[in-house]
Formats: C-alpha cells, sequence, structure tokens
C-alpha cells in the first residue's frame, strides 16, 4: 500500500486512466461526453487497472486527521475489496462550477474542505456510493460475459463469483469491459453493517512506511522545476507598515532575485476569501535558495511604521484588564436569555471568572505555499498544504485575476493543520509573489514568522454565576464572556456573538433562568479558527465552573451533571445561524458521562497528592467526556492518566479513531499548560519555541484509555471533539489534588505561583 | 566552499557557505527531505539527524563543522531498505499522525537507544525531547519500549 501525491494535471490524469484502459467511476452517474465529464461532477475515485490493481482516491488534504485512510476505507467497504490491497492517491482539484457559479472542487461528494470535523461525517454516504456504483459495473461486465442475471452474481475479496456454475474473474480481469459501460443511475443499496468488512476494523496509517522512511512528502518538500525561494520580512507591529527599504541594498544580497512587496491592499476581499484572511504588510525577498532568502531579509535596511489607533501600543495586559472592568460596567450582546435569573436573588450564589489566553497554531510543519504563474498570466498552478483548496485556489484566482478553472492546485501532505492551513494568508502571499516574478516560488515562513504571524485561537475573559436552590439543584445561571472573535470582523462576517459561543451547549435546556451575554475583547492581532473553535474557551469555563458548583454545594461533579441531564433527549442546536440545526441528545451525553466515570475508576479514593477530575463537552455533534488523573509531587505536576468516552456515532477506522483522542488530549495538555500568545508595545512577543512553551514527552499522559460507544448513528468527526474537555477536566484534577483552583489557561505559570506560596 | 560531505555511506559534493546549517544542505542541495525544517534554532528537534551516531539537530549546525563525521539521516537509517527496529516499532504502534516531527523523533530514538538499550520512563522524558503538535507522544512512549524489545530480540 502506499500513498503519494499526484502531480499530473486532471486532464493528464485522465490520458493516462483512459490510455490504461483503466475504470475510471464518479459518485454520481456522469455525463456522456468525455469534456463534460467533470462538470458539476466529483472526479475518479476508483481506478481498477487490468492487473487487478485497485486505487482509491482521496479528495481531502491529510493533515494527520487519518482522512486519507479513513474515507477511502468507505469507499473499499462497498467496492468489496480488501483494503489491505488497496493504494490511495491525493486526487486533484476538478475545479467546476457550481450553479452559483462558484468554482468548488469535487461537486457532491461533501467537501474537499477539511474543518469542523466534517470529513467522515459529510463523505460517509456518497463515498459508499461510489464504491457501489464501481462494484455494479463489475457485477454488470461480469454478468454480460457470462451471459447470466446480476442477481446470481456475489463479490469477495476483489473476484466476482457464479456459485452455481462455478464461474470466478477478478476485478482486473472485468475492468477493460466495465470501464466502457455506461455508469448505473440513481442511488444504490448499499451494505447494511452486520455485513461490514472494512468499515469498523481498525487500520494503520496507511502512509506510516513512507513516514518512517522519511519519504512522506509535505508541502514545504515539494518542488517544481525553476522555482525560486521567497522568504517574507513582515512587519513586526500589529496593523503597521513597511516605513523605508533600500531596495538597492537589498537587490545586491547574495542570491537575490526579486523585491516584491506585499501590500495590505492585496489581501483577498470577500466573498472569494470569506474568512477575509488578513495579510501582514512586508517585503518578499526572492532568492535562488531558502538559506538565501532568509539570510537577505534579515540583511534588509527596513524601518516599520506602528499600526493605527489602539494597536499602535495594544498591551494584552491592559486589554484584557480594561475588559473585565468593561463585562461588570456594561451589558453586552444578548446570546441567549432564559427565564429571568435577576428574580434569583435570594437563592445563594456561586461565582468565578477564568481567563484563557490568546494561543498560537505552531503547526510542525510552518506555513508554506507553492505558486506558480505562467509568463503570460493567464494560468497558474500550485502545491499547496492547505486545508480549504478552494478557497486556495479562488485566493490566487483574486490575486492574480486569473481564471479559478485555469488554476490548478495540487493537495500536498500537510505536516499538521489545526485549523491553520484553513486561512489563505500564505497562498495569497505566494500567488502575489509569484504573479510579480512569473516564475514558480516557494514561500516558506520561519518559526518567527509563524508565532509572530499566526492567526490567532482567541483569548477569553468568563464572569459566570450560579443560583442553586437549597437542595443543590442550579435555577439560575449567567455567562458573560469575552473574546476575540475568531473572523476578522470583515464585511460579511457573522458577529462574534454568532460566531464564538455555541448558544445550545451544555447547560442550556437544562437550567430554566439562563443568560448569556457576549463582549469583545479587543486586539488588532490577527485570529483564525483552531481546532475546536469557540469550543475549547468556553468548554473550559462551562465545565470549570460546573466542578465549583459541585464543589460549593457537596456534590459529586458527575453526579451533578447526570441529575441536571435526567432521562436526557434530543434538543436542537444551532451550529451557525445559517446552516441546518443539529441534533444534541443529552441521552447520548449522558451516556459518555456515565461511561468516562466507570471506566476511570471514578470516586475510588486516591492517596494524597492525586486527583481526578471530570469535564464533558459536544463537539460538531460528537459527545466526549474526559477524566484526567494527575499527581502533583515536589511542585512537579504529572498527568498520569486520561480517560475518554466517546460517541460519535459509527466508527468508521477505531485506530485512527483512537488516535485522534488521544492526540487530543495531548494537544489540549499542551495549549492548557503551557501556551500564552501576547501583545506589548503593539507587537507579539512570542518568537519561537523559545518563548512559546509547548508540550513535550515528559509533560505528556503516560496513559490514555479511550472508550468509543457502540453505536449505529451516523459517524462523526473526531479530529476536534477529544479537546475541549481536556482543559478543564485537568483543572477540576488539580483541584482534587492539591486544593488549588486554576481559573486561566494557560495553568502552569499559576500552578507554579500558588504551590510556591504554599 | 566546497565540503565533501559523507552521508548515508556516500560522499557527497556540495558548494555552501560555510556557516549554512547542515539541515539546508541536505534539503536543498541533497535532495535529503526526510530532516525537516522547524524552528531554526534547535528547539523542536525535526531536523534531528546522526552524527557519527550521536543525535544531532542539523537547524544549528553549520556544514563546516561536519567535517570528515559520519552523517545519517532518516533516509539512511534502514540498512540496506531494512527497517531499523525503532521504524519497525513505529508502524506496528501505528505512532504517525500528520508525520513532520516523526523523522525527528526517529532518529532522537534510535540515538538513545544505542546508548541506553532499555531506557526507563524518566530517562525517556529526559532525553527525547523532540515536539510532535499532533500529540503522539503517549504512542512514542510505548514504541520506545517496543523498539527497545525488538532490538534485545535482535541481537539474540
Amino acid at each position: 500500500m502506499s500513498a503519494s501525491p499526484l502531480t499530473t494535471s486532471r486532464r493528464d490524469l485522465l490520458k493516462a486512466a483512459a490510455g490504461a484502459g483503466a475504470l475510471l467511476v464518479f459518485a454520481r452517474p456522469q455525463a456522456a461526453s468525455a469534456t463534460a465529464r467533470f462538470v458539476g461532477e466529483i472526479g475518479p475515485f476508483v481506478r481498477i487497472d487490468a492487473d487487478g490493481a485497485v486505487t482509491i482516491g482521496c479528495h481531502v488534504g491529510e493533515m494527520g486527521q487519518g482522512v486519507s485512510t479513513a474515507l477511502p476505507m468507505l469507499i473499499a467497504e462497498e467496492l468489496d475489496v480488501p483494503f489491505e490491497r488497496v493504494s490511495i492517491q491525493a486526487m486533484p482539484l476538478h475545479l467546476a462550477r457550481n450553479a452559483r457559479g462558484q468554482a468548488r472542487s469535487h461537486l457532491g461528494a461533501g467537501q474537499s474542505t477539511a474543518g469542523g470535523s466534517n470529513s467522515v461525517r459529510v463523505g460517509f454516504m456518497p463515498l459508499r456510493q461510489a464504491g457501489a456504483r464501481a462494484r455494479l459495473m463489475i457485477l454488470e461486465a461480469a454478468a454480460e460475459r457470462w451471459r447470466l442475471p446480476v442477481g446470481e452474481l456475489k463479490t469477495e475479496d476483489g473476484v466476482v463469483r457464479h456459485a452455481a456454475s462455478g464461474a470466478a474473474a477478478t476485478y482486473g480481469e472485468l475492468a477493460g469491459e466495465a470501464a466502457k459501460r455506461p455508469e448505473p443511475i440513481g442511488e444504490i443499496v448499499l451494505k447494511t453493517p452486520d455485513r461490514f468488512s472494512v468499515i469498523g476494523k481498525p487500520q494503520r496509517h496507511l502512509d506510516a512506511d513512507r513516514i518512517v522512511r522519511g519519504e512522506a512528502l509535505f508541502g514545504i518538500d515539494a518542488e517544481m522545476p525553476g522555482m525560486l525561494h521567497a522568504v517574507v520580512a513582515r512587519c513586526p507591529y500589529l496593523g503597521g507598515k513597511v516605513a523605508t527599504l533600500d531596495e538597492a541594498h537589498a537587490l545586491k544580497l547574495a542570491g537575490v532575485v526579486a523585491i516584491v512587496p506585499i501590500p495590505v491592499a492585496d489581501a483577498p476581499a470577500p466573498p472569494l476569501a470569506p474568512q477575509s484572511t488578513p495579510l501582514a504588510a512586508g517585503v518578499a525577498v526572492v532568492a535562488m535558495s531558502f538559506w538565501e532568502a532568509l539570510q537577505a531579509s534579515d540583511a534588509l535596511k527596513i524601518t516599520w511604521s506602528r499600526g493605527a489607533g489602539a494597536a499602535a501600543d495594544e498591551s494584552s495586559a491592559r486589554a484584557y484588564a480594561d475588559t473585565w472592568a468593561k463585562m461588570e460596567s456594561t451589558p453586552g450582546d444578548v446570546v441567549r436569555k432564559d427565564g429571568d435569573f435577576a428574580n434569583l436573588r435570594s437563592l445563594k450564589t456561586v461565582s468565578a471568572r477564568y481567563e484563557a489566553a490568546m494561543v498560537a497554531h505552531a503547526c510542525m510543519e510552518p506555513p508554506n505555499a507553492i505558486v506558480s504563474v505562467d509568463p503570460d498570466g493567464k494560468r497558474a498552478c500550485a502545491i499547496l498544504a492547505t486545508q480549504a483548496p478552494d478557497v486556495a485556489a479562488a485566493t490566487i484566482a483574486t490575486v492574480t485575476g486569473i481564471d479559478p478553472l485555469q488554476i490548478d492546485v495540487t493537495l500536498a501532505r500537510m505536516g499538521g493543520g489545526f485549523g491553520r492551513k484553513f486561512d489563505q494568508d500564505m497562498v495569497a502571499e505566494a500567488a502575489i509573489i509569484a504573479n510579480a516574478v512569473r516564475r514558480p516560488v516557494k514561500l516558506v515562513w520561519t518559526r518567527d514568522d509563524d508565532l509572530q504571524h499566526d492567526l490567532y485561537r482567541p483569548g477569553a475573559c468568563h464572569i459566570l454565576d450560579a443560583a442553586v436552590a437549597p437542595g443543590g439543584r442550579i435555577l439560575g445561571w449567567r455567562h458573560r464572556l469575552a473574546t476575540h472573535s475568531r473572523l476578522a470582523g470583515a464585511a460579511g462576517d457573522l458577529a462574534p456573538r454568532l460566531t464564538e459561543y455555541y448558544p445550545d451547549g451544555f447547560p442550556a435546556g437544562h437550567v430554566p433562568n439562563m443568560e448569556v451575554e457576549y463582549h469583545l475583547l479587543p486586539s488588532a492581532a490577527p485570529r483564525g479558527a483552531w481546532r475546536g473553535p469557540g469550543h475549547v474557551v468556553n468548554a473550559f469555563a462551562i465545565e470549570c465552573f460546573l466542578d465549583e458548583i459541585a464543589v460549593a454545594s457537596n456534590r459529586d461533579p458527575v453526579e451533578l451533571r447526570l441529575d441536571m441531564i435526567g432521562t436526557g433527549g434530543a434538543h436542537s442546536y444551532m451550529y451557525l445561524p445559517q446552516m441546518p440545526r443539529r441534533t444534541f441528545d443529552t441521552a447520548r451525553y449522558a451516556a459518555v458521562i456515565r461511561r468516562a466515570a466507570e471506566a476511570s475508576g471514578w470516586g475510588e479514593p486516591m492517596p494524597k497528592g492525586r486527583g481526578r477530575g471530570f469535564a464533558a463537552h459536544f463537539t460538531f455533534e460528537s459527545y466526549v467526556a474526559e477524566v484526567v488523573e494527575v499527581s502533583v509531587e515536589g511542585g512537579r505536576l504529572r498527568i498520569d492518566r486520561v480517560t475518554a468516552a466517546v460517541d460519535a456515532g459509527l466508527i468508521i477506522n477505531p485506530n485512527g479513531a483512537r488516535a485522534q483522542i488521544e492526540g487530543s488530549i495531548n494537544d489540549g495538555l499542551s495549549a492548557a499548560l503551557g501556551q500564552a500568545i501576547t501583545v506589548r508595545d503593539g507587537q507579539v512577543e512570542q518568537r519561537n519555541f523559545s518563548d512559546y512553551e509547548m508540550l513535550r514527552m515528559d509533560g505528556a499522559a503516560r496513559r490514555i484509555d479511550v472508550s468509543f460507544i457502540e453505536s449505529p448513528e451516523p459517524p462523526n468527526g473526531l479530529g476536534e471533539p477529544g479537546v475541549p474537555p481536556l482543559a478543564p477536566a485537568l483543572a477540576n484534577a488539580i483541584f482534587a489534588a492539591t486544593g488549588v483552583r486554576l481559573r486561566r489557561t494557560p495553568m502552569l505559570p499559576d500552578l507554579q505561583a500558588a504551590l510556591a506560596a504554599v | 566552499m566546497t565540503f565533501a560531505l559523507r552521508i548515508n555511506g556516500q560522499t557527497r559534493r556540495v558548494d555552501a557557505p560555510p556557516d549554512q546549517p547542515l539541515l539546508w544542505v541536505l534539503r536543498e542541495q541533497l535532495g535529503l527531505k526526510g530532516p525537516k525544517y522547524g524552528c531554526g534554532i534547535g528547539a523542536c528537534g525535526a531536523c534531528t539527524v546522526h552524527i557519527d551516531g550521536q543525535a544531532v539537530r542539523a537547524c544549528v549546525t553549520p556544514v563546516n563543522a561536519v567535517g570528515q563525521s559520519l552523517v545519517t539521516t532518516i533516509e539512511g537509517l534502514a540498512a540496506k531498505g531494512t527497517l531499523h527496529p525503532v521504524q519497525q516499532a513505529w508502524i506496528e504502534e501505528d505512532v504517525a499522525q500528520c508525520g513532520y516531527c516523526q523523522a525527528g523523533q526517529i532518529m532522537a530514538v534510535a540515538s538513545l537507544l544505542a546508548e541506553t538499550p532499555s531506557p526507563s520512563d524518566e530517562q525517556i522524558d529526559a532525553q527525547i525531547t523532540n515536539l510532535c503538535r499532533c500529540g503522539t507522544y503517549t504512542r512514542i512512549r510505548t514504541a520506545i519500549h517496543r523498539a527497545a524489545k525488538l532490538m534485545k530480540q535482535g541481537a539474540a
């Protein structure tokens, strides 16, 4: 098995496939004429060569979330081939115009954009249909060859058999005839789950062998013939600009070929780039090698101007202090209001404040992009490690003026994404540079560039108040929050109160009087989506606060949650206003809470200095509860064990699913314990891993147990839902172990200070 | 300057400024893309290679410091194509997610096991300091112990 990036254009692929007499199968019936084949359709997901080799296409970028294994498993299941014999190929984009005239890839296959933990959820039915369609065409070819009814034929392990006559033929033997057949029309009846032989069976990462040999190529490793290298010197001041540049000096530096200004006005505008990807003003140094480009960018004689207004000398410390004061003195935007919280003054009140710093994505592979613009400026091609290839193509189109259908995008493996590679600032920059020099250009961000100019995860301030009845029932819940919104606030962006808090998340519907108010926490630093956007910072406050209420009312935190839920049931859940409402089934939520408690030994006594903490959260339709077990000895925190219970519906690849939860737990620890991006004097303070503390081996969870609820429900994603419960479960565990209540992320500085004071 | 570097069993001639980090010589001039760029200051370990068997961070190793030492990159770790026990353990434990840091992790671990064949968890904590944002650490630890066993079996 192998997976490799595809570097041919879609036209070449078609030609190659047609020449080999291979069977190309589409997820939906195709128009008859070859030239029209891609219009409105999604491209060849299945190829079977005469020698029996089965290649399955993957249309979503792999960034470690396991889609290049899980999605082809869906096709292989219905195609009825052993997954071990399949090879996987990253697919070209097949951009085509949809009914609204937008250039989109793989229409009908769900989305090629990797985000919102969506890929498996959205691809589940169409990809199985693609596999089933290919199988049916092979069956029909066999039926014709043997002059037998299709209904008498069976497939198994890539072979068609007729039991009565003993006739048998491999898929490879039938591929040539099958390829000449018209594609079946309409939905095909799919396997029932009891017949699954691929789905639900653990598969290893298909690229594992190439990765351990150092052969897996990422975006940053890709090349184009005649490629130049670019490094951008970006203004260190938020919203600042280039004041002066000695261009003559710059052009004399070793290896330098060109100097290209990156003006902020070139940023892609809505609606092509709805994230309104902000660019930092700067100067691109284009040279023969990365090293020369880097040396030259460091040697530039350049001065910068500061940003305007509050950005000029922005300070996080001041912004947070001002925001805390504003939240108390001024009403915010109403996000949710049930009943009347103010009427509950006579009840016992529990109150707490929580704070989260901004954090950076810090993908191990820094942002990069390779873009080439033809000398006549009419065509472009790109090799991109991106989560959002459609938006990438649109971004290149906007910057260069080239028709998106004249832009070939090859998806490269991503060295982590986590939301960072959803945005297109690096692509816009590379397109600006390539358009100026009209040659292939590889742009690589240094780690300093990355931490200084990330699209940061919003930080947050939360003020929570609960009114608790004498029996311990929570009758009132008021949540005032302020966050940096993850959208930049451009025209067309949703209001932050809609994107930064999910108004139907727990405990909504389980507390009769509930109010949520939103304030903006100001910053000129650009922000973006960071694994579990909104969920992570909100779950920290909500789930820590539930723990505090439990302690204040002398109740067990797990029992408190289960009592609030009762028997549970379906609640309508707004994701974003323009999207269909989803269902938050609190019976499923209660089930993961119970499972995590059971599996972790919740309630069993622990020695001094050790403690367990609990938290749960509903993220992108998956339910996750986590119990963190810590020990604190001699001022040192150790994460002894984390137990997770997960209901994500049907699990496609149990091994990959478990890896996602394990990774989310360690990633959650990393962000909760040490990471903080701070602004001082109008600049981001952190520059590299020396001053941005990420988790290493010594801080990782020693043991992780993941328990999946067996479920017949359709699958949901798992790239993000494991993260939100981690930070609150950790803080609650540290409280249980030490009595120290940590209400701020990153937690380590406060923990160390508290332990030192004891 | 011209350097004759001994890399993965071959002598490779390159022209490079003497202070250019070995990483960029490997990646851009010799086409060895296994060692990755992660930080440029030796803080993340994605660029880890062996120099005379020792794990070294190539992004902060000037090419003129290499001399006649033997350089091994991840591409040269599998002797004659047979996976090193650490690579084998990585596959068996299915460690990698995005995979970007894993070449560096594997090189760091191979060097650790060469000197400490059965490392304790504390030794692993102290000596394996490479970053992984995917958070594969828990599987890395299991894989290190598995690799140690595989190496013992191989030696027996």
